[in-house]
């Protein structure tokens, strides 16, 4: 039983992207303009987002005529791992140069393409993802919001749950249902592009335990969605929800939450700390090359047509269990207590991480949900 | 390239396949297996310099741990690397090979040797003939590993330096692939028992409980043969630090998993769970624990300090002159 994690490397093709990337947020650090967080892709910030697009750091691997650069999904992923380690706050436009481009990339109808992915790339494009329901969480197939048909699209009704940004999204993909789900559950989804301009629609952040209002209940009370905002045809949500899974679930983003942290400890720590330290501090560098390493692998069968779904889904059980680690080396070593308001950068950063941990092995699928997939794959009904 | 790796693998595969574990806790040499694996050639694949040469070694171990096989496979692969690297005509000894100055109380196979590689004073050295066995002794596997005296009588040193580091490097990346390939037949073995045992009338792997942790295994698993994956396609003393160290990591859970879900047949001798956990105990602490690694790896992070550590890790750091497909 072997899982295949053996690409060819290619780091060393985007070593000029890479140093440009680098000095580009050094530069944003020295200016002030940026501080390393724990979980920064989440973290909103709409003026550095546009830098980024003006850079050319978003939609690397769109088609050229949709503002993109024709990049590899290496490229991508080496601009994505540089930022995550600054810790820099990406979380504007993550889902959208992580899955949502792609997807209309692949199933948007050419007027979305044209509108949505230069928006996107510019950096002036945010998008949520509309999946999670109150009662559609772990068991996505039983959502509820409703689409009917009308002339010329869709009219949808209902509510999602969990979506970051939603208030201040242009858009969000939302997970509907448009036809009966007989005979599995997974049949008669669709996914929408809903322009959150629309009428009908209201959006409630919900404040999370780490104090932030990063994410929103949606209220779509009839919104008209025309028939070119579909993805694919209707009728396959489902095979989207499942192939966007596999980017969500294998990206850095899933073992780098907690990278600043693990940097500032690092560099607190001298040159010559004792053997206990040494050691818990090369377990979690061994541990992270082996899943940047799976990692990599993933995206570059995904970057051949490839669905690495079980692959993605065991990097997402180790790599957020490798952020949490990290957070409990910290405390084990003891340089510095958490402190959320504290003038020291580290104790700062490791009260966010602690607060934003639960979070880690519950988003994009939580950690059981995840192990279920695995076994499955393994043969076991 | 492709498609010669491949063919290496379903060679070793099916070569090891043929040899069945002997039910006892005490391992005995396969000599039959031992003659078919040199004359295939198999023993060979680290003395050329082919870029694929690594890859295809660490497949053949992956095979050899997979079968649990009875022969020196990582040591009859370090003695050519080390003969070759020496100028010497290719061996047909059956080798004992000193990877650490340690290295000496523990030798593999030992009493089988006929032939003896080590370092001496930074130089390719070796010894013909069986070498002098001070005591014998054997790992958790029962794998021999014998204490062998430093041969004083006729050496063979070659005028060819060798970082030590580099042997133990080798080695250690070697070792982890025969993890990596012990864990792939526990994966596999266990997945098989959970599909079959039956309790309270469904096959036990049918419970959620049991599916959760197959999955652990299967994920710990896969990243161990995952950082072994990495040695290879980035030869580095780092990476092979990396391999080792979190292919010996993944034991303790991989094995208290198996273990778990077999249940109290496992623990017998008959039931042959026990012929990969042992090893799998045995070999995380050969040629480097985890812990001897991390320390490594540890220190190698502190001195970059908290600018240097990403450099560090995603190879744009001095080391990464290494780094490359």
């Amino acid at each position: 039983m072997r899982f295949r994690f053996d690409g060819t490397e290619g780091y060393g093709q985007c070593m000029e992207l890479r140093a440009s990337v680098r000095s580009f947020l050094t530069a944003e650090c020295d200016a002030g303009r940026i501080s390393p967080r724990p979980n920064s892709w989440l973290h909103y910030d709409a003026a550095f987002t546009q830098r980024c697009g003006e850079r050319g750091y978003i939609g690397i691997t769109f088609p050229r005529e949709y503002g993109g650069q024709d990049g590899s999904a290496l490229a991508r992923y080496v601009v994505c791992e540089e930022m995550l380690a600054a810790g820099a706050p990406v979380g504007m436009h993550w889902i959208a140069d992580r899955q949502s481009g792609p997807q209309i990339v692949r199933y948007g109808s050419e007027m979305v393409k044209r509108r949505i992915l230069p928006e996107i790339a510019a950096g002036r494009c945010c998008i949520g993802i509309g999946m999670s329901e109150a009662d559609a969480g772990s068991d996505l197939a039983a959502v509820r919001t409703k689409g009917l048909r009308v002339d010329g699209g869709w009219r949808v009704t209902g509510s999602k749950l969990w979506t970051s940004n939603a208030h201040r999204a242009q858009y969000v993909i939302a997970l509907i249902r448009t036809g009966e789900p007989a005979p599995g559950k997974h049949s008669g989804l669709t996914q929408v592009i809903v322009d959150m301009g629309s009428d009908g629609i209201s959006t409630n952040p919900i404040e999370d335990i780490t104090g932030s209002r990063d994410f929103n209940e949606i209220a779509l009370d009839d919104v008209f969605v025309p028939d070119d905002h579909v993805l694919a045809s209707p009728g396959e949500g489902w095979m989207l929800a499942t192939l966007e899974l596999a980017y969500e679930r294998s990206g850095p983003e899933r073992f780098m939450s907690t990278f600043p942290l693990f940097n500032l400890l690092v560099g607190r720590l001298g040159s010559s700390p004792d053997a206990p330290t040494e050691a818990a501090i090369g377990r979690l560098v061994a541990h992270f090359a082996s899943l940047r390493r799976m990692s990599n692998a993933i995206a570059g069968a995904l970057a051949q047509g490839g669905t690495p779904n079980v692959e993605a889904a065991l990097v997402k059980d180790l790599g957020t269990a490798f952020e949490r680690e990290v957070i409990d080396v910290a405390r084990v070593i003891g340089v510095g207590a958490p402190e959320p308001d504290s003038p020291d950068l580290y104790r700062r950063v490791l009260a966010e991480a602690m607060l934003a941990a639960p979070s880690f092995m519950l988003r994009g699928g939580t950690r059981e949900i995840l192990r279920g997939i695995i076994a499955k794959q393994l043969g076991m009904a | 390239m492709e498609f010669a790796t491949h063919l290496v693998e379903d060679l070793a595969l099916r070569m090891f396949a043929s040899s069945a574990a002997t039910p006892s806790s005490r391992e005995v040499f396969d000599a039959a297996l031992w003659s078919t694996f040199c004359s295939s050639g198999l023993d060979k694949l680290l003395a050329g310099d082919e870029s694929t040469a690594l890859r295809e070694a660490t497949l053949m171990l992956r095979a050899a741990g997979f079968h649990a096989v009875r022969i020196p496979a990582t040591e009859a692969l370090l003695a050519n690397w080390l003969a070759a690297r020496a100028g010497w005509n290719e061996t047909s000894f059956l080798p004992a090979v000193v990877t650490s100055p340690e290295g000496w109380a523990a030798v593999p196979w030992g009493r089988n040797a006929t032939a003896l590689y080590f370092l001496q004073d930074g130089f390719i050295a070796r010894c013909l003939g069986p070498p002098t066995v001070t005591r014998k002794s054997a790992n958790l596997a029962g794998e021999p590993r014998d204490e062998i005296a430093r041969p004083t009588g006729a050496l063979e040193v070659s005028s060819a330096p060798l970082d030590a580091d580099e042997l133990l490097c080798l080695a250690a990346v070697c070792r982890a692939a025969m993890i990596a390939g012990a864990m792939e037949r526990a994966l596999a073995f266990v997945v098989e028992y959970a599909g079959q045992r039956v309790q309270f009338g469904r096959p036990i792997g049918s419970f959620q409980a049991v599916q959760q942790m197959l999955a652990q295994l299967a994920a710990h698993a896969a990243a161990a043969g995952a950082a072994v994956d990495l040695a290879v396609a980035v030869r580095s003393s780092f990476t092979a630090a990396v391999a080792k160290s979190r292919a010996s990591d993944a034991v303790g859970l991989v094995t208290e998993i198996a273990h778990q879900v077999v249940g109290a047949i496992g623990f017998t001798a008959e039931f042959p769970l026990h012929h990969l956990t042992r090893r799998l105990w045995a070999w995380r602490e050969e040629d480097g624990s985890e812990l001897f690694w991390n320390r490594r790896l540890g220190a190698l992070a502190a001195a970059h300090g908290g600018r240097g550590l990403w450099p560090l890790l995603c190879g744009t750091a001095a080391a990464e002159r290494e780094w490359q497909a």
